[in-house]
C-alpha cells in the first residue's frame, strides 16, 4: 500500500509540475500576438483588454487542473488509508 | 553435504512490479529519494524478492549452508537482481553456479540506481561492512560481481570502504566488472550534448523539451564519464557540456580485478562492434582502456572481450560465466605462473 501511495504522490507531482511547465509555455506563446497587436495604436486598448481576459482564463484553467489533481490525490490517499485500516482489522480479528 | 544432495539454492526472484520500480528508480530515483517517496528503493540485500535483514538469524535462515566464501552480485542501471537470471528459467544464475563450482554463498544487492554513484558506493561500503559483521560464519573470501553501473559501485565502495577503515576491503579477493562504463557511456554523453544544444534556443517549447531531457537522474548523469566520488560532481553544474571532472580512483590494491566487455557482433574487431560495443558501453570504456593515470588500469591478463553478447546479456550468459570460472580456477591453482602477476 505504501507503494500505491508513492505512485499517487508521483502522479500528483508529475501533473502539478507538468501543468506549471505547460502554463509557462502557453503564456509565453500567447503573449507574442498580444505584444504585436499592442504596438499598433488603434488596437492597443482592445488588445490589452482581451489579453487581460485571456490571462485570467488561462490562470484559472491551470489552477483548476492543479486543484482537481490535489483533490483526487487527497481522495486516493484517503481510500488507500481506509483499505489499509480495514485489512489491518481483518488481520487482527 | 555433497553438492549433489544439497538443495538447489534460491534464484533471485523479481516480479514485474519490482522490475518496473527498478526501472523507474533509474529515471527519477534521486527525486523519489529526495521526496521520501515509498517507490524509492533502499539499498539492501534481497532474498526471494524481499529485503534481507542484516542480522545473523536472518542471514542464517536465508543461507542455511552459508560458507566463509561470499559472492555479492550488484545489478546495473534500471535493473534489479532479476537481471542475473538466465532467459532459460532452468539455467542457474552466476551466483548458483559459483556456489556449485566453488562453494561461494551468493547474495544479491538491490538499490536505487538513480542516486549518485558515490552515494550508492558509500551505501554499498556500509552494507558490506554490516554483512561481514553479521555473517553467521567468518568471511574469509569476499567476491564482488557488478554488471554495468554495479561495477562502478564496486570501485566507489572500495574507495570509501578503504577511506573509512572498514573491515571488508581486507577480505575482498576478487572483483568482476561486466560491461561497466569505466570511462562513461555514449548515450549519456549524447543526452548532455542534446540538452546543451537545446539550451541555446530560448524558445518556450524547446525549453520544455530540454527540461524533460534534464529530468534524468543524477545516477544517469554520473554515467557520462563514469564518476565514482563526490569530488566529480560537488559544486559543479551537472548539465555543463561534456565537462569531464572524473577523479582518478585506483583499483583496490588488496584484490584481483577482472573485467569483461562485449560487442554485439560475433567478431570483436568488427567495425560495428568497435563503434557501438555492447550497444550501451563502448569497448574502451568497458575495458577501462584510458590514458595512463586516467583509467582504472586493469592488468591485461585480467581483461576479456567477448563477441556476440549485448549489454544486458552480460549478466546472464554461459560464455561470461565460463570466463569467470576460468579465472577463479586459475586463482585457486597455486602453480599458475600468472597468479603472482595478478
Amino acid at each position: 500500500m505504501s507503494r500505491l501511495k508513492g505512485l499517487t504522490d508521483l502522479l500528483q507531482d508529475a501533473v502539478d509540475r507538468g501543468t506549471v511547465a505547460i502554463q509557462q509555455v502557453h503564456s509565453e506563446i500567447a503573449s507574442r500576438p498580444f505584444d504585436l497587436l499592442q504596438q499598433v495604436p488603434p488596437l492597443d486598448a482592445p488588445a490589452r483588454a482581451v489579453r487581460r481576459i485571456h490571462d485570467v482564463v488561462v490562470a484559472r484553467t491551470y489552477t483548476s487542473i492543479r486543484l482537481v489533481n490535489q483533490l483526487v490525490h487527497v481522495a486516493a490517499d484517503a481510500a488507500i488509508d481506509a483499505v489499509t485500516a480495514r485489512r489491518r482489522e481483518e488481520t487482527e480479528r | 553435504m555433497t553438492s549433489a544432495s544439497r538443495p538447489r539454492p534460491a534464484e533471485p526472484a523479481v516480479n514485474a512490479l519490482d522490475a518496473t520500480i527498478g526501472a523507474l528508480n533509474a529515471v527519477v530515483g534521486d527525486y523519489l529519494a529526495q521526496r521520501g517517496n515509498a517507490l524509492a528503493i533502499e539499498m539492501a540485500l534481497y532474498h526471494e524478492g524481499r529485503p534481507l535483514e542484516l542480522d545473523e538469524a536472518s542471514l542464517r535462515a536465508a543461507q542455511p549452508d552459508a560458507t566463509g566464501k561470499v559472492c555479492v552480485l550488484i545489478h546495473g542501471m534500471g535493473e534489479t537482481e532479476g537481471c542475473w537470471r538466465f532467459p532459460d528459467e532452468d539455467a542457474p544464475s552466476y551466483g548458483t553456479r559459483l556456489q556449485r563450482d566453488f562453494g561461494f554463498t551468493p547474495l544479491y544487492v538491490r538499490y536505487n540506481s538513480g542516486l549518485r554513484v558515490s552515494h550508492n558506493g558509500r551505501a554499498l561500503a556500509e552494507l558490506l561492512e554490516r554483512l561481514v559483521v553479521c555473517y553467521p560464519t567468518p568471511v574469509e573470501d569476499l567476491m564482488l560481481i557488478g554488471h554495468s553501473l554495479g561495477g562502478l559501485l564496486i570501485r566507489s565502495a572500495c574507495h570509501y570502504g578503504a577511506q573509512r577503515g572498514r573491515r571488508w576491503p581486507a577480505k575482498l579477493r576478487r572483483a568482476f566488472y561486466l560491461g561497466s562504463p569505466h570511462l562513461g557511456a555514449p548515450l549519456e554523453k549524447l543526452g548532455n550534448v542534446v540538452s546543451s544544444v537545446l539550451r541555446m534556443f530560448n524558445e518556450p517549447v524547446v525549453r520544455l523539451v530540454r527540461q524533460v531531457i534534464d529530468l534524468r537522474s543524477a545516477g544517469v548523469k554520473d554515467l557520462r564519464y563514469g564518476s565514482l566520488v563526490d569530488e566529480d560532481w560537488e559544486g559543479r553544474d551537472p548539465d555543463a557540456l561534456l565537462d569531464n571532472r572524473r577523479t582518478h580512483v585506483p583499483l583496490h590494491p588488496g584484490a584481483v580485478h577482472y573485467v569483461i566487455g562485449s560487442t554485439l557482433t560475433d567478431r570483436t574487431d568488427h567495425l560495428v562492434g568497435r563503434l557501438f560495443g555492447d550497444s550501451v558501453v563502448r569497448v574502451p570504456s568497458a575495458l577501462g582502456q584510458a590514458a595512463p593515470g586516467d583509467g582504472p588500469g586493469f592488468p591485461p591478463q585480467n581483461v576479456k572481450l567477448l563477441g556476440g553478447i549485448g549489454h544486458l546479456g552480460l549478466a546472464h550468459h554461459a560464455e561470461v560465466y565460463r570466463q569467470i570460472r576460468r579465472w577463479c580456477e586459475q586463482d585457486a591453482r597455486p602453480d599458475d605462473p600468472d597468479r603472482e602477476r595478478r
